[in-house]
């Protein structure tokens, strides 16, 4: 028993360890677990919100310039509806909260639930003045980056598509209209609740955030970006297109197999010409190729308030995946989100801001700016003079007499771009065109994909138009 | 001297204007329907003030720590029983009552505790009483809550697994301090597989734990020999992994530990309701009465830590943490001064057994380890327990008395 | 409506008034700490042979006996294992028997539990006289 007060001065050592290893977890549990226990869709066994959110008038969602797009309103009963005024144009993004519909929730009233039930903050002087101020309590408002106007001209010209169009700031990364088609009309969920969910286009998709696509001759920004960047001198090749090319016996057509002759760069890329940019890849390497597409995000899910699929990039294996890939063929896959801001790094000098959706929630009685988002830095796949060729290359892509693009000119108005008509496997080839205007000092930037709409040129291309013309007009 | 007694007092004040404010607050919420919750809730901080002073006047050189420590935490918990069921206020305030009682007569009686060494055939009678008093509810007893590990007298229920933790913990002492060759440590490594046999026969997990863990703890502290403990500790966990495949209830108790979210509505609803109560709180907690810890079942017993989580935030609950953190400490301390190798062991036991309780509930309440149920000491609504828990430190203060006494004897000789 | 902003007041004084509770706790458990050290302190008084062969400081608290374990350690068989403790008190000293064989003794006379101790008084453990000096 020598030993015995040694060994109990160890207990000591180990109870308090015990102990503090139970303020510890307790700690790290309140910091971090939190609020994703808070937030997590187990929540819809968490009482207490249900409780508290019956008693909160929940926020309204509005547009940049203080338009209501979503509210609720207090029933004969007690009990609360949300009204969606600008419903189908604005279906995906905004989506629909648990709290009113049992089964599920997405988009901004899934991303800023607690805002819009007031509960971040918990400020206790914020807490006090809402409950001295209010008779009832009110959720806070979210205003979001999108311009109504804006949402709802793409939202027209995209009716009756299937497609998205996303446009967005490139110097803050503002999203200023995301639209998603076919749509549906988010105040008859309670009712038809089964048929939105299930219906056969898949309207609650956000399309713009979650479909994914090949990109196909948009692509060419990010082959001509890697030429730039790691084989420069393959930017003053020439090469004779004859309409196709062989590769590893594959025999692979320009779109409706013209042959363009002798032709540069800049030409090949004016008229997107697949033989020239085929043979480009082939000189580059994959290697090269893959670096650079991962540079822009292309195998990543781009961050943003509501859920985004993850962009497709598998590793390039042989001659023909390279072949396909230098002209966004294969088997890569992209959302129009993506693309956007693929062109967003041309239009801002390489750099890619990170989008968002929300601009601040602000308290709806006193005004008080409770959250706001500031612009952040996502990612920097080249350099500025890296961005001003290819910038050049793409309004080139648009007012060049042999330009794909040209059906999106403005007159008075430089417009950047580059048309994509995307093979699939579904039918006729998917329209793009990504494009930024003005290209001197660029403010906004489109994309804008149509499912099986042909010809990017002649189907994306007008539509990207009409939207730059709106918002820079207005 | 005078310093030290008079931030005693400070700390009792303390716990006084908690107690005005708490119950200003709770008595214009619950709006207390009769006299009598009144005139019991105005007994308490007299109550505590009456110990206070006895204990002062009779043991000048006891623990007064462990009165001052337990008056916050028997409050807190009586705060919180008020909080969430009403009804069992009453009865919490007469338990605390028995509660102090028992702990000064205890004080007295552990104070000769050699007899206790001394008794004849001591072993095998408390292991006798210890085995009888388990198995006990194995034939009388009633299924609460899934275990069957109550007594019941004309409604009055009893745990004897809480008796049943005393003396076996004198049975330990007792035996180590003479047996400590490895023949001894395997035959009481039997004995105590037999006990673990009869809580696994009535599923009562924390209790399991509880007994093998202080058992372990123990014969590390009297034998230093770190084979048997890492053998105790191997075996404990080869017994958890063979009873997750054979119990049912095992398997569901660490299944809900590793995932929670697997079955919110059925097997893991306890836990994820804790959870949420905990995630409610935040650092300085909703207030008193205006969280919704009711929406935890069995609030007011094995789940009430989670409840002054919700109320008092993660500032209130730490500060729970840390006087258990100083009672184990004062414990150890007994311990440590006891006069002879047989009371230390006897403190030892019964500090263990104690920090081990405190930590498997309220670890197991905040998801770091799997949910056993056994109640937090001094705060869950519970009798057995609350009584217990104050005959556990009347004896812890009986042990650091009886150096006090043989000086007054030497004293009185002459 | 009154009630929850009284509640979210008082919350923040009830965990104030926890955390100064918890405060006091621990200034307790840290006097016990330094009190346990407070009893090593030397003090100015001295104990020595009355032949003058040796001298000792006092601490707060001073054992005396044959025992290693002794703060003063005489090698007499008169003198038990533990015999006697000094003790200071404010400015005064005090010594106690503990129940030594032989006895101790303060200027000749036999004390009974504790005696007080004054500047040259001569204590006696066994056969040993020491003189207590302030």
């Amino acid at each position: 028993m020598s030993n015995l007060n040694r060994n109990i001065k160890i207990l000591f050592g180990v109870f308090s360890v015990l102990f503090f290893g139970l303020i510890a977890y307790l700690t790290y549990f309140q910091i971090y677990e939190r609020d994703r226990l808070i937030t997590s869709s187990y929540s819809v066994y968490n009482r207490r919100l249900i409780e508290q959110e019956k008693k909160i008038l929940r926020g309204s969602i509005l547009d940049r310039n203080g338009i209501v797009l979503a509210k609720s309103i207090i029933e004969a009963d007690g009990s609360q509806k949300r009204e969606y005024l600008d419903g189908s144009a604005f279906a995906q993004v905004i989506g629909y909260s648990r709290r009113i519909y049992q089964q599920g929730n997405a988009g901004i009233e899934k991303a800023y639930d607690r805002e819009l039930l007031g509960m971040v903050g918990n400020d206790p002087i914020i807490i006090l003045r809402k409950l001295v101020l209010a008779k009832g309590q009110v959720g806070d408002n979210v205003y979001l980056t999108i311009d109504k106007t804006l949402q709802d001209l793409a939202y027209k010209e995209m009716e009756g598509k299937k497609g998205a169009v996303v446009a967005l700031n490139p110097k803050t990364g503002e999203i200023l209209a995301m639209v998603s088609t076919p749509s549906y009309d988010p105040n008859t969920l309670g009712e038809n609740w089964k048929e939105i969910m299930t219906s056969p286009d898949n309207v609650v998709l956000n399309r713009a955030t979650q479909g994914l696509y090949p990109p196909g001759s948009v692509f060419k920004i990010v082959t001509t970006a890697a030429v730039l960047t790691y084989e420069p001198e393959l930017y003053n090749k020439t090469f004779d297109c004859k309409g196709y090319i062989i590769v590893d016996g594959n025999r692979i057509n320009d779109f409706g197999g013209i042959a363009h002759g002798i032709e540069d760069f800049k030409q090949a890329f004016y008229r997107s010409c697949n033989s020239f940019f085929i043979q480009i890849g082939l000189d580059l390497g994959s290697e090269n190729l893959q670096s650079m597409a991962y540079n822009f995000g292309l195998d990543k899910r781009v961050p943003l308030e509501i859920d985004t699929a993850k962009n497709y990039f598998p590793p390039i294996e042989g001659k023909v995946a390279l072949a396909e890939t230098s002209i966004g063929q294969g088997k890569i896959l992209v959302t129009p989100l993506t693309m956007a801001l693929v062109a967003s790094a041309v239009a801002n000098d390489g750099v890619i801001m990170k989008p968002y959706l929300m601009r601040y929630v602000a308290d709806p009685i006193s005004g008080t700016v409770i959250e706001k988002s500031t612009p952040s830095q996502y990612l920097n796949p080249i350099s500025k003079k890296v961005a001003d060729t290819i910038k050049q290359l793409m309004i080139g892509a648009v007012n060049d007499k042999e330009g794909t693009g040209k059906a999106a000119q403005i007159p008075g108005i430089t417009v950047a771009g580059k048309t994509g008509t995307a093979e699939n496997p579904h039918g006729a080839p998917h329209a793009w065109f990504v494009g930024f205007a003005p290209a001197e000092n660029p403010q906004i930037v489109v994309s804008v994909i149509v499912e099986n709409g042909g010809e990017g040129g002649k189907v994306a291309a007008p539509i990207a138009r009409d939207i730059i013309r709106s918002y820079l007009t207005k | 001297m005078e310093e030290y007694i008079k931030t005693g007092s400070k700390a009792m004040k303390n716990v006084f204007w908690i107690f005005v404010i708490a119950f200003l607050l709770l008595f214009i919420h619950n709006k207390p329907k009769g006299f009598d919750t009144i005139y019991f809730t105005l007994a308490f901080p007299i109550l505590i003030y009456i110990v206070y002073y006895l204990h002062v006047r009779l043991f000048p050189l006891g623990e007064i720590q462990f009165i001052i420590l337990t008056s916050f935490l028997t409050e807190m918990g009586l705060i919180m029983i008020y909080r969430v069921t009403p009804d069992l206020l009453i009865k919490q305030i007469v338990w605390i009552a028995i509660g102090f009682l028992l702990y000064f007569i205890s004080s007295y009686i552990s104070k000769y505790y050699d007899l206790l060494y001394k008794l004849k055939y001591g072993e095998a009678i408390y292991i006798a009483l210890t085995i009888a008093l388990l198995g006990s509810t194995l034939i009388f007893g009633r299924e609460i809550g899934g275990a069957k590990n109550w007594l019941t007298f004309d409604g009055i229920y009893v745990q004897p697994a809480e008796l049943a933790k005393i003396i076996y913990i004198i049975f330990l002492a007792k035996y180590l301090c003479t047996r400590r060759e490895t023949k001894d440590i395997i035959i009481l490594g039997l004995i105590t597989l037999a006990i673990l046999g009869i809580f696994v026969l009535e599923k009562d997990l924390g209790m399991a734990f509880l007994f093998y863990a202080t058992t372990v703890l123990l014969i590390f502290v009297s034998t230093s020999n770190l084979l048997y403990t890492a053998v105790g500790i191997g075996l404990f966990v080869l017994g958890g992994i063979i009873s997750y495949f054979l119990f049912w209830h095992v398997r569901v108790r660490i299944e809900a530990w590793l995932n929670p979210w697997m079955d919110v509505p059925g097997k893991t609803y306890q836990i994820v309701q804790s959870l949420f109560a905990i995630a409610a709180g935040g650092f300085f907690g909703t207030g008193l009465g205006m969280g919704h810890p009711e929406y935890i079942p069995v609030v007011a017993s094995d789940f009430i830590f989670s409840a002054i989580c919700e109320e008092f935030g993660l500032l209130g609950a730490v500060a729970i943490i840390l006087v258990y953190f100083v009672i184990m400490y004062r414990g150890i301390k007994v311990a440590l001064n006891a006069k002879d190798g047989f009371g230390a062991l006897v403190a030892t036991g019964l500090i263990s057994m104690f920090s081990l309780q405190v930590f498997t509930i309220i670890g197991g309440v905040i998801k770091f380890i799997p949910l056993t149920g056994v109640t937090l000491p001094f705060v869950s609504y519970g009798g057995s327990s609350m009584v217990m828990s104050f005959v556990t430190l009347g004896m812890l203060n009986g042990i650091a008395l009886k150096e006090e006494q043989q000086d007054v004897q030497f004293e009185s000789q002459y | 409506m009154y009630y929850a902003i009284a509640s979210q007041i008082l919350k923040y004084v009830l965990i104030f008034l926890i955390y100064l509770f918890l405060y006091r706790v621990f200034k307790i458990v840290y006097m016990d700490i330094k009190g346990a050290r407070y009893e090593r302190q030397i003090t100015s008084a001295k104990l020595s042979f009355l032949n003058g062969e040796r001298t000792f400081n006092l601490f707060e608290v001073t054992t005396i006996g044959r025992s290693e374990e002794c703060d003063i350690v005489i090698e007499s068989p008169y003198v038990s294992a533990r015999h006697a403790i000094i003790r200071k008190r404010g400015k005064r000293f005090y010594i106690q028997d503990l129940n030594s064989t032989n006895g101790t003794f303060v200027n000749g006379k036999r004390i009974k539990g504790i005696a007080k101790i004054r500047n040259n008084d001569v204590i006696t453990l066994g056969d040993v006289e020491l003189k207590f000096i302030l």
